[in-house]
């Protein structure tokens, strides 16, 4: 096990090392700087002082080696548009949100996608079987950023329990929660059902029935196990698509977390702050992917020797 | 030879032809998209609108679900405007006697519908305008005495008008063709760069095999999106680069499937043969291998469509997309839901069609997956 781990990690250095290089240049090659949207400096001399402010003005590779060498040791450099705050910084500031929002949303993921698709397993084609599926069905083919404005429609402008946008106090979670974790919920569900069933036939699940577990111990403690391997096992994409719906979600409830940081960063060619929140989704993305084989190598033995 | 295959080839279709039709949601589903399309195809010709033309007087109003007229704007405005206005109504414009008294004769004893009438006098640059229904015409003003008259003939609008008074169905139509057309063409894309790159993946095998596919891992971990933002962002934002930054990410599933497929294929007689004739090996990939695996293809196909719709209206949500006066159904959403409070329909709609869509083609892949019984995984 430890051993999977650290190559995994080994491996990831190069992955990193290669979504660096193509971010950088692909960011560098391409006209526009982060110095002429919006106000264009006019003044050379003013543009030039910057530049070299940021080390722009040295040749390209020069500053992709230094770009490395401070990246070795965690040092993503100062934001451009945010001035005076390192990218550091930013990410310090922006990441814990954006966590918590992934967090709350797994959680409403798992909590409604599980539950929908135990009942929906139970029996197989009957009306028990088809409302979850349907409305899982319905989860799937509405986007978030079309639930979104529905919550905050119906909950916050005509019943007005929640606020339609923020992130103080705790029901400020409730409706982004909802919104990013109902689409996985929907996939967990599918997912759910589908493991159940397949499980509920073998023959292990006839053993434990045979030797007179109650149906409750067989469902949650036997099947439950296997049935949960496909889920699992979409936890991992899932986990980097939370990370991309929080773009939306952070857009749709002003929340003020690394996703909405990112997008403006790209539109603003903040440089440092898009190669800052590039390397860390990823990074972060590498990392979660690990965490879910570890997870499926613990609930199914056979997966141990290799 | 080929005959036999041809022979084989054409009842496993009609087989999964018979299936797919007994499979009631699958039909329903191929159904609404055929429709969808064809809508949205024959836009100019359904809808009096065109996608641009604003009517600023009329404002964002609600859905009138008829296209009959029900109501009409009217208050004075600049002749420029009135032009403007005139300009929009194409081909339903008469020019009419300038005399008031005239006019009431004119209107007398003919039915024109609930019109509008623009009118303005020389030497005024306000036009004045009046209501003119079949039981007669409600001036809203003093016309005056002599003036120049343009009659503007207006629809309802069936599913309202945004606040720059474009009509909401003409913006969906015209918007559902840059949406499919995105879903087809860079679906078209992923499936030509994956079903290349894991033809000759699985081919060739071997080292080969394992190099590129360890390439397709190092994507995989890739946060992908956020390439996608990026690639927009740094190049033109132009339809064809959504295409191709869409179907560039897309297709390490579909080449992942073929490469399977192909790894099995290979080893049988009919591609053993080939090789013994001395075909070329392009040419066995193209002729031979890639036709025989057909099935997963076309069923994961379907399957990517709505996620590469989703990206592309995800992308437009966030700004990205195509840009205005040209809409997509995700810009619309996105527009809508800035006045999702004053104005709910301009939201509603456009995601009720996207979310029928996405519908009706999870449903269609659904029912092709069963109807060619192979087994793609979902991811």
């Amino acid at each position: 096990m430890w051993k999977l781990i650290f190559f995994r990690l080994l491996k990831a250095i190069p992955v990193l090392l290669v979504i660096a290089t193509i971010t950088f240049f692909m960011l560098r090659l391409t006209p526009g700087g982060p110095f002429d949207r919006e106000k264009p400096i006019k003044d050379p001399e003013i543009k030039k002082q910057l530049e070299a402010h940021y080390g722009l003005d040295k040749p390209l590779s020069a500053q992709y080696l230094e770009f490395l060498g401070k990246l070795m040791v965690g040092d993503l450099g100062p934001s451009f548009k945010h001035s005076n705050r390192t990218v550091n910084e930013v990410i310090v500031k922006a990441f814990p949100v954006s966590a918590e929002l992934g967090l709350w949303s797994l959680l409403v993921a798992l909590g409604l996608g599980l539950t929908a698709g135990m009942i929906a397993s139970i029996r197989p084609n009957s009306f028990l079987d088809y409302t979850p599926m349907t409305l899982a069905m319905v989860g799937i083919c509405v986007p978030t950023f079309v639930m979104g404005p529905i919550l905050i429609l119906v909950f916050s402008l005509k019943l007005e329990w929640f606020n339609a946008s923020g992130w103080d106090q705790w029901a400020d979670r409730v409706l982004p929660a909802l919104t990013l974790g109902g689409v996985y919920a929907a996939y967990v569900a599918r997912l759910t059902r589908g493991g159940m069933l397949e499980v509920m036939s073998q023959d292990y699940i006839r053993t434990a029935r045979a030797k007179g577990a109650s149906e409750a111990r067989v469902l949650l403690k036997h099947g439950l196990r296997g049935g949960l391997m496909p889920v699992v096992a979409f936890l991992g994409p899932a986990v980097a698509g939370l990370i991309s719906g929080s773009f939306v979600v952070e857009t749709i409830f002003q929340i003020p977390g690394l996703g909405r940081h990112f997008v403006e960063a790209a539109f603003n060619r903040d440089y440092t702050m898009v190669m800052g929140t590039v390397l860390f989704f990823a990074a972060l993305i590498i990392l979660l992917n690990l965490l879910v084989d570890i997870i499926q190598v613990w609930l199914n033995p056979r997966l141990r020797g290799t | 030879m080929s005959e036999m295959n041809a022979q084989n080839s054409s009842s496993l279709w009609r087989d999964a032809w018979i299936r797919l039709s007994r499979n009631r949601m699958a039909v329903v589903g191929g159904a609404v998209l055929l429709t969808l399309g064809l809508l949205s195809l024959c836009a100019p010709w359904i809808s009096p609108y065109r996608y641009e033309t604003q009517n600023l007087e009329l404002g964002a109003t609600g859905p009138q679900l008829t296209w009959d007229t029900q109501q009409l704007v009217y208050g004075t405005c600049t002749q420029q405007r009135a032009q403007v206005l005139a300009a929009g109504y194409e081909g339903e414009i008469d020019v009419l006697p300038a005399d008031s008294t005239e006019l009431h004769r004119t209107i007398e004893g003919q039915d024109y519908g609930r019109t509008l009438w623009v009118a303005s006098a020389p030497g005024n640059t306000n036009l004045m305008a009046m209501v003119i229904t079949s039981e007669g015409f409600d001036p809203l003003e003093e016309i005056p005495e002599r003036a120049n008259f343009i009659l503007l003939k207006s629809r309802g609008h069936l599913l309202g008008t945004d606040e720059l008074g474009r009509d909401l169905f003409t913006r969906i139509l015209y918007g559902g063709r840059i949406s499919l057309m995105v879903g087809l063409c860079a679906t078209a894309v992923s499936l030509t760069i994956g079903v290349l790159f894991g033809a000759v993946a699985g081919f060739f095998g071997g080292r080969v095999d394992d190099l590129m596919m360890r390439f397709v891992d190092i994507l995989y971990a890739l946060p992908f999106t956020i390439f996608v933002i990026l690639l927009t962002v740094i190049f033109d934002r132009n339809i064809w680069n959504l295409f191709l930054a869409i179907g560039a990410v897309e297709w390490l599933t579909m080449s992942r499937i073929v490469r399977g497929q192909v790894l099995s294929l290979r080893k049988q007689e009919f591609v053993e043969a080939a090789i013994a004739l001395g075909i070329p090996q392009w040419r066995i990939v193209l002729r031979h291998i890639i036709p025989n695996c057909l099935g997963p293809v076309i069923v994961y196909t379907t399957l990517t469509i709505p996620v590469v719709m989703l990206l592309e209206a995800f992308l437009s949500f966030l700004g990205l997309g195509v840009q205005p006066p040209m809409s997509s159904w995700g810009l619309l959403i996105r527009d809508g839901s800035k006045v999702l409070e004053e104005f709910p329909w301009l939201m509603l709609f456009p995601g009720m069609v996207l979310a029928l869509t996405l519908f009706s083609l999870n449903f269609l892949g659904d029912g092709l997956r069963d109807a060619l019984d192979v087994r793609v995984s979902k991811d």
